[in-house]
């Protein structure tokens, strides 16, 4: 009882404030901060791509030669992340290149992304297990960042029109990558 | 009250800068000579940097032999003459920026340091206000003083009242 | 038969949650107390269930079930029990409910302690309170449930492994052996004694800051907006803050034990989200008091517990969810989008409810800022700097980060540079403040009275930066830090030596009586500068150890020494590959610290290599008040038996920095003793009851 009072003889004194300009800002303000961290919850949440198409690129090779993803289209492309200082890598490594002299004279493309490794450690490594395929440093990790990879290695196979065929998350065998390869191959 | 208020902003002032400046104080332009490269000073180097593949470790503490390799790099690097802060650069070109604790961009950077002191500077100007607005409300202040006074004498009359 | 009791204790605790939120306001609504009454039963109830649920998940890692999801998950048979224990919040499901456990126990406690005392207020503290906890037992129950158990369908062709809590058709129980041998166990990092204080201290701290800001929620929406909500949580922030601030210090012991880079504090961004709901519970703690002491800054206080709570929710949504990356980062899973939406609703509610009181005219001040130097000026000046401080780590640990990402298509990280960039000056500030803020007094102080307090201070700090300067501090960053942390410090000390100088004067008692009498009779005023005494004396370690750190690495062959300052550290011997209990490989290195050609200790840095792969690195350390000696061993080549690298460390003034904890610890505790002048029945009864003797009209 004793509050009633207090407060009508207080509040007829001056007149109820309106939602001001302040209190306006500050709610847009929460809504603006809430949208921006929504947004990036989203993103941070992306996982590889497993279909559609290939997100674009361009590369140069560690021995200078330009490239651009787009200059395959028409040939399936396999697309494999790795680091010098990745062991199950270096398991796969042969398996790749010993996939690849097969495959080379088909309409295929082998192309090796390094993965923040682009020293003297990833030549090193390439001429260890006698890598021929086209191989090439993510500088700024930007690709593997469009590709939103976890960890190396990883492989994506892109068929002939641009589009992911196969993400591969872990380390691959000949047998696999042969019957990948013959299947994408034969979707034309 | 005005002076009170300058003379104290004069003094934060004064005792922020000198901190400020010893902060901005940088280190490498200088090349380092091909002698021999010690751990300490790769190290120094390192710690200016982030392993690129952990989240968030210092290329100086992490334990891995990927950063261990860099850290051979780096030496490697300093062995052929290179400064620091071409390593740096180097080292973020090749890796992007979230490797290294400040960003090189001069738009990051901007994004990054000058905002908070914009903030900061706003919100001292913005209690400022609030100070002088409440000291000009005192002044008219007086007939609401007047009220509480009434309603005290009221209440007062009130209570005396309830009791019987 | 231990998932099931689990289990369905927490649907019990979120029924009874559920019913206390409906009857509470189906009685404030109605005018029906005895609905009120029943929903304060209904929250003990909660609070008993989730206990209970806590604990048979504690049961069931202790005794080994690993057919439990969680238990197969974070333990494993050759963890010690003492691990087991910790490794209740090892993980995402059992600290989720670990989390529910304490924040029932504490919505409990608050109902029951304030019942008498703020019955108007109960209803809507109950429902804010049980809100908030149900939405935690959903995630239990519906996103991370720590009682789903391994099952072999062995309906299927591959005798597929499910995970759920009840035992599906079909399916059997895979076998104990092999269950146990491929259980995963805790992380090598988390097996320290850090880990059974550390997350419990940081999730009281985080949930006690819940029942303030439930009796600012319920203060706005009953519409009894005096300061009963504050008078009812002003313990609650205090003891909340000094959780909040044990945690973060044990999190930095931990750290500098365990992660071997000589360091207390990283600036990462999970770090940070604890740090920030700390700086604006700082700010918290002093703009109540104004509020109490002279009836101002209504709206900031109530925005100000709504910031403190929203911030200790967001840090909680970025940690588990992966929002930036972390060394901290629980592994990814789908928690994110609740807790965000829970994040932005509750914010937004909380904040648009204040706005909406304001318009109405209800937050009025009652009385105005007379002088500049007065205390509640400081004290505003004081949440400036909080504030400030707040915006700056924020932006740095998430706002930077998150823009640069999303709309310039970069990654940055801002780091250690960063923050000890912008984060000085405002530290600085602080301090100067801590120093100046307890000689000013409530309503009005000139600046000739302020001088005349500061005098005796300002002489025994020009003494001891004299001293400072003549044993070699000659920095000019590191003077100004010293003398403006000990200015505060000896303001603290000055201020409780004239009280009790004014004791000894009056009374005839002795020194000790003095002493305790002191702080018995005004334990807010005393046990807050014993608290500002322990800040200062982690402020001199803090510097200490931030500026004048050294460090060296080198290779050295056996019996050769690395020198550093005026220490000299002998590489002795190693031993190589020896195996402990718990499989893991160990090289320790027996090393001698000398120091001017002295003995003075025998360390055995090691590293740890464990069969999962991990391992670590432990650091030999001398610890002194003058300083740590800080030995690691960085590398060994078993081919080269010869050479091993030592990293070292010379950490001055560190240990400054836990023993001033403990003084913060005692002043806290001091400032929240009940004071038994008054009883608090008699004293509430002035303000909140009606007096005795009179109708309820």
């Amino acid at each position: 009882m004793a509050e009633m009072t207090h407060d009508m003889n207080l509040e007829t004194e001056r007149p109820p404030r309106r939602l001001g300009a302040g209190s306006i800002f500050l709610l847009l303000s929460i809504i603006a901060a809430g949208v921006i961290v929504g947004m990036q919850l989203m993103s941070a949440g992306h996982e590889q791509p497993t279909a559609g198409p290939a997100p674009g690129f361009e590369f140069t090779t560690f021995e200078g030669e330009a490239y651009d993803l787009a200059d395959f289209r028409g040939k399936v492309v396999m697309l494999n992340f790795w680091a010098s200082w990745c062991a199950p890598c270096r398991a796969e490594a042969v398996a790749l290149q010993n996939t690849w002299e097969r495959y080379q004279s088909q309409d295929v493309v082998f192309i090796g992304i390094a993965y923040a490794d682009n020293g003297p450690r990833s030549e090193a490594y390439l001429e260890e297990f006698g890598i021929t395929y086209l191989n090439a440093p993510d500088l700024g990790t930007r690709i593997s960042e469009d590709y939103n990879i976890q960890g190396v290695p990883e492989t994506f196979i892109i068929d002939r029109d641009g589009n992911i065929a196969q993400f591969i998350y872990a380390g691959l065998t000949e047998d696999a990558l042969s019957r990948v390869l013959d299947r994408v191959l034969a979707e034309g | 009250m005005r002076k009170t208020l300058q003379r104290l902003i004069i003094l934060f002032a004064l005792l922020a800068l000198p901190v400020l400046a010893l902060q901005a104080q940088d280190g490498g332009d200088v090349p380092i000579p091909p002698e021999t490269v010690t751990d300490d000073q790769v190290n120094d180097i390192a710690s200016q940097l982030y392993c690129p593949v952990c989240e968030n470790i210092p290329l100086d503490t992490c334990g891995t032999t990927a950063c261990d390799d860099w850290r051979y790099e780096i030496r490697l690097q300093l062995e052929q003459g290179y400064s620091e802060d071409a390593i740096i650069t180097d080292f973020v070109n090749r890796f992007g920026d979230r490797v290294v604790g400040t960003p090189q961009d001069p738009v990051l950077r901007a994004l990054s340091l000058v905002t908070p002191v914009v903030a900061v500077i706003l919100g001292i100007l913005g209690v400022v206000w609030m100070f002088r607005n409440w000291r000009t409300e005192d002044d008219t202040a007086v007939p609401a003083q007047q009220t509480v006074s009434t309603d005290d004498k009221y209440r007062a009359l009130l209570e005396s009242d309830i009791r019987g | 038969m231990l998932a099931e009791i689990g289990f369905f204790t927490t649907i019990f605790a979120g029924i009874a949650a559920i019913y206390a939120i409906i009857s509470a306001l189906y009685g404030v609504r109605m005018n029906t107390p005895a609905a009120v009454v029943s929903a304060r039963n209904a929250v003990v109830v909660s609070c008993i269930m989730l206990v209970l649920a806590a604990v048979a998940l504690q049961i069931a890692i202790v005794n080994q079930e690993y057919q439990m999801a969680y238990v197969w998950s974070v333990s494993n048979p050759s963890m010690p029990t003492f691990y087991r224990v910790t490794a209740l919040w090892g993980s995402q499901q059992g600290s989720l409910l670990f989390w529910s456990a304490l924040m029932s126990v504490f919505a409990a406690l608050a109902v029951t302690l304030n019942w008498r005392s703020n019955r108007r207020l109960m209803p809507y503290v109950i429902a804010t309170l049980m809100s908030v906890l149900i939405f935690f037992i959903g995630l239990n129950l519906f996103v991370e449930n720590p009682f789903e158990r391994w099952w072999l369908d062995s309906a299927s062709v591959n005798a597929e492994v499910l995970s759920t809590v009840l035992q599906p058709a079909g399916a059997v129980a895979p076998s104990e052996a092999r269950l146990a041998e491929s259980a995963q166990g805790l992380s090598p990092m988390l097996r320290h004694f850090g880990m059974a204080i550390h997350p419990p201290m940081l999730y009281l701290g985080f949930v006690g800051f819940l029942v303030p800001f439930a009796f600012a929620i319920a203060a706005m929406a009953s519409g009894d907006l005096s300061t009963n909500w504050i008078k009812a949580s002003r313990r609650w922030v205090l003891v909340a803050w000094l959780f909040l601030t044990l945690g973060l210090i044990l999190g930095g012991r931990w750290a500098y034990d365990v992660l071997g880079w000589g360091g207390y504090w990283g600036w990462d961004p999970v770090e940070n989200a604890a740090f920030l709901p700390w700086l604006v519970g700082t700010a918290l703690l002093h703009s109540i008091m104004i509020q109490q002491k002279r009836g101002m800054l209504k709206t900031w206080n109530l925005f100000l517990v709504i910031l403190t709570f929203s911030s200790v929710i967001f840090g909680t949504f970025a940690t588990r969810s992966g929002l930036v990356e972390s060394v901290h980062s629980f592994a990814r899973s789908g928690i994110g989008t609740p807790m965000f939406l829970f994040w932005f609703t509750l914010t937004f509610t909380a904040v648009a409810l204040l706005l909406w009181r304001r318009s109405q005219g209800l937050l009025r001040d009652e009385r105005q800022f007379k002088s500049f130097l007065s205390r509640e000026s400081l004290f505003v000046l004081n949440n400036l700097i909080f504030v400030a401080l707040f915006f700056v780590v924020a932006w740095g640990s998430f706002g930077a980060p998150i823009t640069s990402e999303l709309f310039m298509d970069t990654n940055i990280t801002l780091g250690t540079d960063y923050f000890m960039r912008v984060t000085p000056p405002l530290f600085l500030a602080m301090y100067i403040l801590m120093g100046v803020a307890p000689l000013s007094a409530w309503g009005a102080t000139s600046l000739a009275k302020l001088g005349k307090s500061l005098a005796m201070p300002l002489v025994l700090t020009a003494i001891t930066m004299t001293f400072l300067f003549v044993t070699g501090t000659n920095s000019i960053g590191a003077m100004i830090g010293y003398g403006v942390v000990f200015l505060s410090g000896y303001v603290a000390i000055v201020e409780i030596g004239r009280g009790f100088l004014a004791r000894q004067r009056v009374h005839k008692e002795s020194p000790i009586k003095s002493f305790t009498a002191l702080f018995a009779r005004n334990p807010r005023r005393y046990g807050g500068y014993m608290i500002h005494l322990g800040v200062t004396i982690i402020g001199i370690g803090l510097i200490g150890s931030t500026m004048y750190q050294m460090e060296t690495q080198q290779t050295l062959g056996v019996g050769d020494s690395l020198f550093i300052s005026d220490y000299e550290i002998r590489y002795d011997s190693i031993e190589g590959a020896q195996i402990s209990t718990d499989g893991r490989i160990m090289d320790i290195a027996n090393v001698t610290v000398l120091r001017n050609g002295e003995v003075i200790d025998q360390m055995r840095p090691r590293r740890d290599f464990y069969t999962s792969g991990e391992t670590m690195t432990i650091a030999g350390t001398h610890s002194t008040l003058e300083n740590d000696v800080y030995v690691l061993l960085v590398g060994w080549e078993e081919i080269s038996q010869n050479s091993a690298t030592f990293k070292v460390y010379i950490n001055p003034l560190v240990n400054l920095i836990w023993w001033g904890s403990f003084i913060l610890i005692l002043g806290t505790i001091i400032a929240v003793w009940p004071r038994d002048v008054v009883p608090s029945r008699v004293r509430d009864s002035v303000h909140n009851v009606m007096p005795r003797g009179v109708s309820h009209a």
